[in-house]
């Protein structure tokens, strides 16, 4: 029994992955213009799906009876993918402003969303720990 | 920090903007430049974008040890050059101008003022989008920050 449970855990490795996907899609709208860019896509759905479960990216042993069993994993690794240029324009750079900056919205908001779920529960904990007095 | 570095990137493109804004000027003001200080008419120029990576090298350095993606890496944007414009300027008739030639043909800068009002503002929507972008970053960060509160 421990008091931070497997949400928090989850929540802290999407607001990190979400904070790195921002990290990407602020490298595609920068390089909107740039020649012979490729934009890139974060995909971490396997991560995220890996940290649901408990497991961990990097496999972690116990070959002491001093350490402790990470719970759920603390190295959360997305993969970065290029989208190739579709119809080769003349500077073939397949950067869509419209699809990075409604990737960027998007992911604003579950970043925030997730922030605001862990300020709950975390509240929630306190608010047991207070009323125990 | 991930979130710092996406808006040192956003920031590099608003660099970039910038600077690409600053050309367009210089070619807008020199429209009607018959003399340059390299001789002939102005010429027009153009700025050459580049992708560039926005850390420096010892940022990379102590970032190795907590880099949690592969593939290929981020990078912000700069301006690598600035090139001119070789095509021909316009060619008017106008026998009495000082730089007119033995046919009293002046050659005009190769400027076309409707390409640099597109290009101005395609430059300050890019620009928008990045300004964008941070402030998005920064709606995030506030977010994480209010975790802490009670």
């Amino acid at each position: 029994m421990t008091i931070f449970d497997r949400t928090i855990g989850l929540l802290e490795r999407a607001m990190d992955l979400r904070g790195t996907r921002q990290r990407i899609i602020a490298s595609n709208v920068a390089n909107e213009e740039t020649p012979g860019y490729r934009a890139k896509e974060f995909q971490f759905k396997d991560a995220l799906s890996q940290a649901a479960h408990g497991g961990s990216a990097v496999p972690v042993r116990v070959t002491h009876q001093g350490h402790i069993m990470p719970m759920g994993g603390v190295h959360a690794l997305g993969r970065i993918t290029e989208v190739p240029a579709a119809d080769l324009p003349l500077d073939a750079n397949s950067v869509s402003l419209d699809t990075e900056m409604a990737k960027l919205t998007d992911n604003a908001m579950h970043y925030n969303t997730a922030a605001t779920v862990t300020a709950m529960r975390l509240r929630q904990l306190l608010s047991a720990i207070r009323d125990a007095r | 920090m991930d979130i710092t570095d996406s808006v040192a990137i956003s920031v590099s493109a608003l660099d970039a903007q910038r600077r690409r804004l600053n050309v367009i000027a210089s070619n807008l003001a020199n429209a009607q430049s018959t003399h340059s200080q390299e001789g002939g008419p102005y010429r027009r120029r153009d700025v050459v974008f580049q992708s560039a990576p926005v850390a420096s090298p010892f940022q990379r350095a102590l970032r190795v040890s907590s880099m949690r993606m592969d593939g290929p890496s981020l990078e912000g944007v700069k301006v690598a050059r600035v090139v001119a414009d070789h095509k021909p300027g316009q060619a008017v008739y106008d026998p009495k101008h000082p730089d007119a030639d033995a046919k009293g043909y002046v050659i005009m800068p190769n400027v076309n003022v409707m390409e640099e009002m597109v290009n101005m503002i395609s430059a300050s929507r890019a620009y928008e989008a990045n300004v964008q972008a941070i402030g998005a970053t920064r709606a995030m960060w506030s977010h994480a920050l209010e975790i802490g509160r009670s």
